[in-house]
């Protein structure tokens, strides 16, 4: 019975609950210094002087903008050189965001290193602001910078205009006047947290021999051990980063954090380990997701069949530019890979402005162009007198078509698609076809039905290298006993992507879970991988695991053809109850040795260690696809909606952790509504957040605002993929991209009023509600 | 931020006193300059977060004195520093002052209601205090002690801002008094309008009233989030003591006195005109439901 597929105990079960799995934050080392971060208390500000006197009569060690190596860079190095912005230092000398870390102090205790904090002097410039997108865009508005780099190519700014995208295919013109009715609608999404368990964490070892050590919250060891290396011209042979579970991040760890290099210039500095964690209130002015603005125009005929899309797009990107040139290439990816529109223009601009930098959270724009679509497709079908299913089942990309979701340069021909079995028992589980129209519904509790389906890419390889770089690799080695060690660079987020890659390699060597382990690696141990990102853990880091094992497999073979006297091309490997792993003759399967005598024979007679290291890209991207048909009851009274029942259909190929994966949908789903119907973070004209950092003011959802388990009903679509390991794509993303346009589908489907504004709260949706009724056109 | 919710980097002394009489004395030397610690659910987050500095702490969460709730007289007497978990687990509370317990179930988790204690949800007074809009409801009456004797205080007239009450810098709030009913049925709720579960309110409302041979009397109708102290919503609670049927007329009358008897403002949580529509619905919805268990025979 293969490994993959079954429920079987986690990995690092049994440490995290009982509190034994050491975070970045149990990180503790002798002699070592605690940190903390001053952050700029206004918006746009130039340092002129920081006085430290004060804070090193407490005795704490100092490091001001002045002391950091003056390297512009870009802390997100997933995109190759040449398409990489890069605007940021360690420590600015102008700080362009209420938060920005201006001073590091490290001192024998953390409560000593905050008091150092308010003595600092600083002797501030301030400067013009500017808080939002629209008014960035003015000429007349004040600039966040003079000078940004591409790559290695200075850019000279004459606004605020971080990066451009213009994508079309065929003719969009044409397309819109062949068409019978035109749509165009204007959808917002707000600026919100990333909410991730654990606040971003650093420990820094400086090391005798001038190389640092490095125990931090990451998705990526290698990319943080590169930038550490730029950064602070050592060479990477002497920067190691070490790999540690993670308490989540959703996204807002593919860049190094921006704590980790402040920590390391205190530790090189003061010469001792130093620990720096983020309290919850400097994270939450870390970063946060874009912000949006998305006009979309449909052109459709009324056999609702389409010939024309177009969508422009403002981001508000903050003060930095992380990946909002890649973010704006996914936009027009997810737009353009949802339905056949024949004609396609996208036309989006990052704009910077003085505000938590933006950065990508689970879908990286995946959800606010699905917001944005899947309204606009009820929208269509309620014109058109369309049921809204079969609307999306005549317009869908599935099987054969092309998909380029992570951008116009990763594209693949989709190969497995779960999108009509999705949709079909979708329906069926919901009750599709006892949903009534808005205007049938009365009374003050009114209940709707909504339908949305979307997608997420799985990682970003393909047939030809694009502008982001996707590898991963693998060391896997038999043990003198039979077991196997695996070292694999993939970060686990808490998804199970460990576990994932553990069933893939025992499968590939028939060797049962509980004898293979994940070691503790760290960038100096492992091969290069790019991140855990783009839902690509399983399919890319999973794949390359696979690719080693099979390696690995034609060294056990060739051993064992040693002591049996056969060739290899004759030897079979299995797993039996009776003899465990073993290779057997095939043409005589009475004839075997186990794998333990195998690897155990092989060190005896010193013929070498069964092992292979590798590196695997992926040859496509294949969409995993997702949909959510959500029940939601609205109080007409006060506008409260309440998410009674879902059912939460996923296509991630086979399944590898059944268990792991019907949490995955259940959790996206939970942050989803908080998302759909909460969470907004708003930054008011101080250029502070509203809700100042503390989170009792910006609310998540609990696990009393989800419906019930019984409730939720997970579904797994019945594909397979062969470009991934054992048939596996990704699922991660794909979870939260359509739970918003879910949401908001129901609540028109219960009420008749649509809101095109992310989060909708009881106070919006009272007030539309209250407003006189716009009928949809 | 110097701010921040992990360290509380502030120096201060900690005290810990082994009797009430400690602490008076403490409190009698030290007044403005101390601040008492019961659960620290409000005193230690405000504390971490710059906005009460203290030079003395007094940790009063030990003392035996202040825990435990018995029936004395006509009253109920809760100990101040009696944790919310136990009170909302009491079975007379339960029985007598139903919106108590509600209130309780309504603030955060177990955890912190096993740390928080009612007498920290009292003194603290924030206007989105819950379990204070339930004890206002019920008119329950606050036991004040200093070195020269003790008074009590009606929870009507305790309150005079956020953060402001009437206790005088000496004094510790021993007791909470509840008026036990006398032998009729009662009924009361309280419910939160939140943005998640568990969460501070944007409004809050208790209803209580009891059941006599004439009909349902005693209409207590308390609000908080809506103002800078506890409303009684004295209004609503004369059109309800009329004693007739709870019909139509009467909640639409409801409504538009609820909104004339508070001040709601904006902020994180909410709007004041969401405030204000939703208060009235929410009063008549709880009064309704109050009266409703009454006739459908549960008294
Ligand atoms: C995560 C979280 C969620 C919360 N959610 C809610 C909620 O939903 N609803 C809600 O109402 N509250 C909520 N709170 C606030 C808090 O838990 C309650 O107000 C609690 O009852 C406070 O009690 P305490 O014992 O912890 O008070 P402490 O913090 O110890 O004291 C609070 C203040 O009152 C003073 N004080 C306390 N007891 C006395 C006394 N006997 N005499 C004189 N002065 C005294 C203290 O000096 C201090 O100034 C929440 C708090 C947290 C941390």
């Amino acid at each position: 019975m293969p490994e993959v597929g079954r429920n079987l105990p986690r990995k690092d079960g049994v440490a995290k609950i009982s509190g034994k799995e050491p975070y970045s934050h149990d990180i503790h080392l002798p002699n070592m210094l605690y940190a903390a971060v001053y952050r700029s208390p206004l918006a746009h500000v130039r340092i002129r002087y920081v006085d430290t006197s004060g804070a090193q009569a407490l005795g704490a060690i100092c490091l001001t903008p002045q002391e950091v190596p003056d390297v512009i860079y870009n802390e997100r190095i997933v995109s190759i050189p040449t398409k990489t912005y890069k605007d940021r230092r360690v420590l600015p000398t102008v700080a362009r965001h209420v938060g920005e870390a201006i001073v590091g102090v490290a001192a024998e205790t953390e409560e000593l290193a905050i008091r150092a904090l308010s003595s600092l002097r600083i002797d501030f410039e301030p400067l013009p602001s500017v808080l939002n997108a629209e008014e960035a865009l003015k000429p007349e508005s004040p600039k966040l910078y003079d000078r940004i780099w591409l790559g290695e190519k200075p850019i000279e700014m004459t606004g605020n205009i971080a990066c451009e995208r213009h994508i079309t295919e065929g003719d969009p013109e044409a397309g819109f006047r062949e068409a019978d009715f035109v749509v165009e609608r204007r959808y917002t999404t707000p600026r919100k947290y990333h909410g991730q368990m654990e606040t971003k964490a650093a420990v820094c070892q400086p090391l005798p021999n001038g190389g640092i050590n490095v125990w931090a919250t990451v998705q990526s060891v290698h990319n943080v051990r590169q930038v550490l290396g730029q950064i602070y011209g050592i060479p990477l042979s002497k920067v190691n980063v070490k790999k540690l579970s993670i308490g989540g991040s959703f996204g807002s760890s593919i860049q190094m954090n921006s704590i980790i290099p402040i920590c390391v210039g205190l530790a090189l500095k003061s010469g001792r380990p130093v620990k720096l964690i983020s309290p919850r209130e400097d994270d939450m002015y870390d970063h946060s997701h874009y912000q949006t603005e998305m006009v979309l125009k449909v052109g459709v005929k009324q056999d609702g069949t389409f010939t024309a899309a177009k969508m422009n797009v403002i981001a508000d990107i903050g003060a930095h530019h992380i990946q909002a040139d890649a973010l704006l290439g996914v936009m027009a990816g997810w737009l353009a890979s949802l339905y056949k529109w024949k004609n396609f223009q996208f036309d989006g601009q990052a704009v910077y402005t003085n505000k938590v930098p933006g950065c990508a959270l689970q879908g990286f724009g995946n959800p606010l162009v699905n917001f944005a679509v899947e309204q606009h497709m009820d929208i269509i079908a309620e014109m058109l007198g369309r049921d809204p299913v079969d609307l999306r089942l005549q317009n869908y990309i599935g099987e054969g078509d092309v998909f380029w979701g992570q951008g116009p340069s990763i594209k693949s021909i989709i190969e497995s698609c779960g999108v009509e079995e999705i949709l079909r028992e979708g329906s069926t589980r919901i009750g599709w076809n006892q949903r009534r129209e808005p205007h049938e519904k009365s009374g003050r509790y009114r209940r709707g039905i909504g339908v949305a389906r979307g997608f997420h890419t799985s990682g970003t390889a393909g047939p030809k290298p694009g502008d982001v770089i996707d590898f991963s690799s693998a060391t896997i080695k038999v043990n003198e006993d039979g077991t196997v060690d695996i070292l694999t660079p993939v970060i686990d987020h808490g998804g199970g992507t460990g576990e994932a890659i553990v069933k893939i390699v025992a499968d590939t060597l028939h060797v049962p879970y509980t004898m293979v382990e994940l070691s503790d690696v760290d960038a100096r141990t492992t091969g290069y991988d790019v991140a855990t990102h783009a839902t690509r853990g399983v399919y890319c880091g999973g794949g390359a695991a696979a690719h080693v094992a099979e390696e690995v497999r034609t060294q056990i073979l060739a051993m064992a053809g040693r002591i049996l006297d056969e060739e290899p091309s004759g030897l079979a490997l299995d797993l039996t109850a009776e003899r465990g792993t073993h290779v057997y003759v095939q043409s005589d399967p009475n004839r075997f040795v186990s794998l333990k005598d195998i690897a155990k024979t092989a060190q005896i007679k010193s013929w070498g260690t069964m092992a292979a290291t590798g590196s695997y890209r992926q040859s496509s991207a294949p969409p995993c696809f997702m949909g959510h048909f959500v029940e939601v009851e609205v109080d007409t009274e006060t506008g409260e909606v309440r998410v009674v029942r879902a059912i939460l259909l996923s296509d991630a190929g086979t399944v590898v952790n059944p268990d792991l994966l019907a949490g995955q949908l259940i959790g996206a789903f939970a942050r989803g509504i908080g998302f759909a119907l909460q969470e907004h973070t708003q930054t008011l004209p101080s250029g502070t957040l509203n809700h100042g950092g503390w989170l009792t003011d910006y609310r998540m959802g609990t696990s009393c605002d989800v419906p019930p388990p019984d409730a939720m009903d997970v579904y797994f679509a019945h594909t397979y993929e062969s470009t991934g390991p054992f048939g596996a794509k990704g699922v991660a993303e794909a979870a939260l991209s359509s739970v918003w346009s879910a949401v908001a589908n129901a609540i028109y489907n219960a009420v008749g009023v649509r809101v095109y504004d992310l989060p909708i709260t009881p106070e919006v949706l009272l007030e539309a509600l209250s407003a006189p009724q716009l009928i949809e056109a | 931020m110097l701010a921040n919710s992990r360290v509380l980097a502030a120096d201060f002394d900690l005290i810990n006193p082994r009797s009430l009489e400690e602490v008076l004395s403490l409190l009698a030397a030290h007044g403005d300059r101390a601040a008492l610690l019961f659960g620290g659910t409000d005193l230690l987050v405000q504390m971490k977060m710059g906005r009460r500095s203290s030079e003395k702490v007094i940790n009063c969460r030990w003392l035996e004195e202040l825990k435990g709730i018995q029936e004395i007289g006509e009253n109920l007497e809760i100990g101040a520093g009696s944790s919310l978990n136990q009170v909302g687990e009491d079975e007379r509370v339960r029985r007598e002052f139903p919106a108590l317990e509600d209130a309780i179930l309504s603030i955060a988790g177990p955890a912190i209601r096993h740390m928080g204690t009612i007498g920290g949800n009292v003194v603290n007074a924030s206007p989105a205090a819950d379990a204070v809009v339930a004890l206002v409801a019920h008119r329950a009456r606050f036991r004040l002690q200093n070195q020269t004797g003790t008074r009590v205080v009606d929870s009507t007239e305790f309150f005079l801002g956020p953060g402001k009450t009437v206790r005088r810098p000496d004094e510790i709030l021993t007791h909470i008094l509840l008026a036990r009913p006398q032998g009729m049925s009662v009924s009361g709720h309280f419910r939160k309008v939140g943005r998640v579960a568990g969460d501070i309110a944007k409004l809050s409302v208790a209803v209580t009233a009891e059941k006599s041979l004439v009909g349902v009397v005693n209409w207590h109708v308390a609000m908080g989030s809506v103002a800078p102290t506890p409303v009684v919503l004295c209004e609503v609670e004369a059109l309800l003591n009329h004693n007739r049927p709870l019909d139509g007329d009467i909640t639409s009358a409801i409504r538009a006195t609820v909104a004339q008897s508070i001040t709601p403002i904006d902020d994180v949580r909410s709007t004041a005109w969401y405030r204000k529509r939703v208060s009235g619905v929410t009063v008549s919805d709880l009064c309704e439901q109050v009266w409703k268990e009454f006739e459908g025979g549960k008294a």
